[in-house]
């Protein structure tokens, strides 16, 4: 009912109240009235009836009028205030009172229209302030995981289930077979992924043994907790992990880092020094030992007969010449393992010789010609070190021959490369040399504090001066001097392995972590009433021989990315070509672009299928067009014994959901409709990027036409009209 | 008239045998015990080959060897370095500062013998 009917209801029954008191109390008061006193009443009355009604009338409208005053000035614009501040209070902030009515409703109105305009001021403070503090937070976790991405040590976070929240690229190249997923000839699934388990690439019994001793370590209230062992991991690397528990403030571990470092060549070559060591010294003791036995036994009986006196002869000499060969074996193998404690890496010769040329022009006031040469060779050794020990020859040279123009040479020959610094003038004696081997690499107060002597040694590197003209024709007039320094080459092999580089790049937001994954509940039974935007997705697509796959066409590639908490992990990819073990219709290399000698030597689909069955572990299968690409699956289900029992969806179909309208489902027509651009279409994992990106598109809109789990996007994809397409 | 060779080591225990060696070969054995007294050697005689240790006191055998191809007229001496540095660095440096061979101890006395002796004869003197 309405205010103003309620109030008309409420104010007649008053009315009529009030009728009937004055009724009872006018006939109450008649009953008192003597007879006489009667009759004047009733006959003034009844001579005055008209007036007495106009009275009545007057009165009750009178009331009446006032009552309707009451009503539209307070009572109406009461009830809508109460309204309207509750819009103002829940639903609308910036929702303000008009109204007309008694003046203290009005003022009233004006005070809660002002504390509501200052109300919502602050709030929209507070509000940019937490945008605010969020976009902070988001940089700093940005700037972490890139940080960690980035650090020259493998890095592997994971809950207290084993469920991996992060790692980096180092970890990858570490626990991952080959590092690389485009390696030819191996078939390479990537089992380090976000939300994995960590078991899957390290033992799980280690990881337990680890948690328990850091549990205990935590329950004896101990500080910097690590655990450390060692195993072997892919590719012959032996790695040493450490451990280290993350603690809440109560120190509850909910989680705990890995810390892996490949110490393959450390262990080797400690292992090969402490062989040659024990070769080296019990052999030479025997071999001396002999040798001084023969000797003394000679000298103790000078008289012996000429027999034994060759016999005892000829074991020196055998023992001597067994000695001398086995120093030279043994120095040989120290020199080709050639480890040394020094962290020495690879730099490019030309970014040394820039850097030589930047620091000594600056700091020196000398100029530096860089000539053409092997500037494209690596050298091993300490960057920092070199380029202060030739900066500070040139400021020897400098002081103590005047000499401000140099030519820097970088030259290679088999086994050496030779960097020469060149200049008119006389050559350096090596006394003079030898005198600044022995100084501190200190340039005007800046540099190393270690002799020059040590950096070279270390780098197992020769330093001599000589003529200029001894190495090359000398037409210009006068006399040009060069100071060599030569250091062993580095070989292709170790260039290869040791090539990579921590790179930390803040632009390069890597795309696997998800913090958020802290809170995951874990495998969860039913699926499919979870929301799509919360479950884990395999897009995948397939290249075939043909379009029949119950014809005999044959898998030649899978490509796969995973999807978890909504976003798309393009670090973590499946990509393999597959032998097909039948000829390759030249028609279809025009869709795949595949060739035939591409495929040789490549894995089958029974080495295949089982990789990726590991891969797509535990997530829903997504393709365009899956029905096509799981019958492919199948058909190799009796072969291989790989069966797929993943959910499947399929973005064709989904589209098909969303815009029923619309005719064209193929990748490209559905990209466009979305705005997605699409690159490198027809290979498996380029239209498996497609598709994950248009599936992710997808999850909202299909939200909006109220399908949220994946039960109902398994229900609305079966009812379209594509589903009945059957292969 | 025979030829000269000048030992240049420090350590008796290898002097003892080359010179005997080198003796027994027919040549005129000159001993140096430091660079020094290397160098007033060549100057007083210039031998016509020197076995060279690249550890000396006070100054090393490079040093030694850079200061007589400094000289034009002792272009001709030949140079053996004798020594137990086996780095192919300090191999390349002995070669670089004008040494004519370089041997690592322990050695073949067999050899070194035929490497002096082929040397000296292809001297013409």
């Amino acid at each position: 009912m309405k205010t103003k009917n309620k109030f008309w209801v409420f104010a007649l029954a008053s009315l009529f109240g009030l009728i009937i008191s004055i009724t009872l109390v006018t006939y109450h008061l008649w009953g008192q009235l003597e007879p006489d006193q009667q009759t004047v009443m009733w006959q003034i009355i009844k001579g005055y009836t008209g007036y007495l009604f106009i009275i009545l009338i007057l009165a009750s409208s009178g009331i009446g009028f006032v009552l309707d005053f009451m009503v539209n000035t307070y009572i109406i614009p009461l009830a809508k205030l109460v309204d309207e501040a509750l819009v103002i209070s829940t639903v609308n902030p910036s929702h303000r009172i008009k109204l007309e009515g008694a003046k203290n409703i009005v003022r009233l109105v004006e005070i809660i229209n002002t504390n509501a305009e200052r109300m919502q001021q602050s709030d929209s403070h507070e509000k940019k302030l937490i945008v605010k503090e969020k976009a902070q937070l988001e940089e700093e976790k940005n700037t972490l995981a890139a940080v960690i991405s980035g650090l020259p040590e493998g890095v592997v976070i994971c809950n207290v289930e084993g469920q991996i929240l992060l790692y980096n690229k180092r970890a990858r190249l570490l626990l991952s077979r080959n590092g690389q997923t485009d390696d030819d000839h191996h078939i390479s699934a990537r089992l380090l992924g976000l939300g994995r388990s960590v078991f899957g690439v390290v033992d799980k019994y280690l990881i337990i043994h680890a948690l328990d001793e850091m549990t205990d370590a935590i329950e004896q209230k101990k500080e910097n907790i690590i655990y450390q062992f060692i195993i072997p991991s892919v590719n012959n690397v032996l790695l040493r992990i450490q451990a280290i528990p993350i603690l809440r403030d109560n120190r509850e571990m909910y989680g705990f880092i890995l810390v892996l470092y490949d110490i393959t060549q450390i262990v080797r070559s400690a292992a090969k020094r402490d062989v040659f060591l024990e070769s080296l010294t019990v052999m030479s003791r025997s071999s001396i030992g002999a040798i001084r036995a023969a000797i003394e036994t000679m000298a103790a009986y000078p008289d012996m007969q000429a027999l034994e006196q060759e016999h005892l002869q000829k074991v020196i000499l055998d023992e001597s010449v067994v000695l001398s060969r086995r120093l030279d074996r043994v120095e040989k193998k120290i020199r080709s393992s050639g480890e040394s404690q020094w962290p020495l890496d690879n730099m490019r010769c030309s970014d040394l010789a820039e850097a030589v040329k930047k620091k000594a022009e600056e700091k020196l006031e000398v100029s530096i010609i860089l000539e053409k040469g092997a500037e494209d060779m690596l050298i091993k050794g300490d960057h920092l070190a070199l380029v202060y020990t030739i900066c500070f020859l040139i400021a020897q040279l400098k002081e103590t021959q005047g000499i401000e123009r140099f030519v820097y040479r970088t030259q290679k020959d088999d086994r050496f490369l030779l960097i020469d610094l060149i200049w008119p003038g006389r050559v350096l004696s090596l006394e003079t040399l030898r005198q600044w081997q022995s100084l501190e690499l200190m340039i005007q107060g800046e540099g190393l504090p270690l002799p020059m002597k040590d950096v070279l040694e270390r780098h197992g590197a020769e330093i001599w001066p000589q003529s200029e003209s001894e190495t090359e024709s000398q037409t210009e007039s006068g006399a040009k001097a060069c100071l060599r320094l030569l250091f062993p080459s580095v070989s292709v092999a170790t260039e290869k392995k040791r090539q990579w580089r921590p790179r930390i790049s803040l632009e390069n937001r890597p795309e696997f972590y998800d913090f958020d994954l802290f809170n995951q509940p874990g495998q969860i039974p039913d699926l499919d009433n979870l929301p799509l935007a919360q479950l884990r997705y395999t897009v995948f697509d397939t290249e075939t021989t043909g379009l029949n796959p119950s014809g005999g066409d044959e898998i030649i590639s899978v490509g796969a990315l995973r999807i978890i908490n909504n976003r798309l992990l393009h670090e973590e990819y499946f990509d393999q070509l597959v032998n097909p073990q039948r000829p390759l219709p030249p028609e279809s290399i025009r869709f795949h672009g595949i060739q035939p000698e591409m495929l040789e030597g490549q894995p089958t689909i029974e080495n295949v299928l089982p990789q990726f069955q590991r891969f797509a572990e535990d997530t829903v299968m997504v393709a365009h067009n899956a029905a096509f690409d799981m019958r492919m699956l199948q058909i190799k289900e009796a072969p291989t014994g790989i069966r797929f029992i993943n959910p499947v969806l399929d973005t064709l179909l989904l589209s098909a959901v969303v815009h029923p309208s619309h005719t064209d489902h193929n990748i490209e027509d559905i990209a466009q409709r979305l705005g997605i651009r699409v690159v490198g279409r027809h290979t498996a994992l380029g239209d498996a990027i497609a598709t994950a990106e248009i599936f992710i598109k997808l999850i909202p809109l299909l939200e909006q036409k109220g399908i949220r789990t994946l039960k109902q996007a398994r229900l609305s994809s079966k009812k379209t009209y594509y589903a009945r397409l059957k292969y | 008239m025979p030829h000269t060779i000048l030992i240049v080591d420090d350590e008796p225990g290898i002097v003892v045998p080359l010179e005997f060696l080198m003796k027994k070969s027919g040549y005129t054995v000159l001993i140096a015990r430091t660079g020094e007294e290397a160098l007033q050697w060549i100057e007083k005689k210039t031998p016509d080959l020197i076995l060279l240790d690249l550890m000396l006191p006070l100054c090393s055998g490079f040093e030694i060897c850079q200061k007589i191809r400094e000289h034009p007229q002792w272009k001709s001496i030949k140079i053996i370095i004798l020594t137990a540095k086996s780095r192919e660095t300090d191999m390349a440096k002995g070669i670089a500062l004008g040494a004519d061979a370089y041997v690592t101890k322990p050695f073949s006395t067999h050899k070194l013998v035929e490497m002096v002796s082929e040397m000296v004869n292809n001297i013409q003197k």
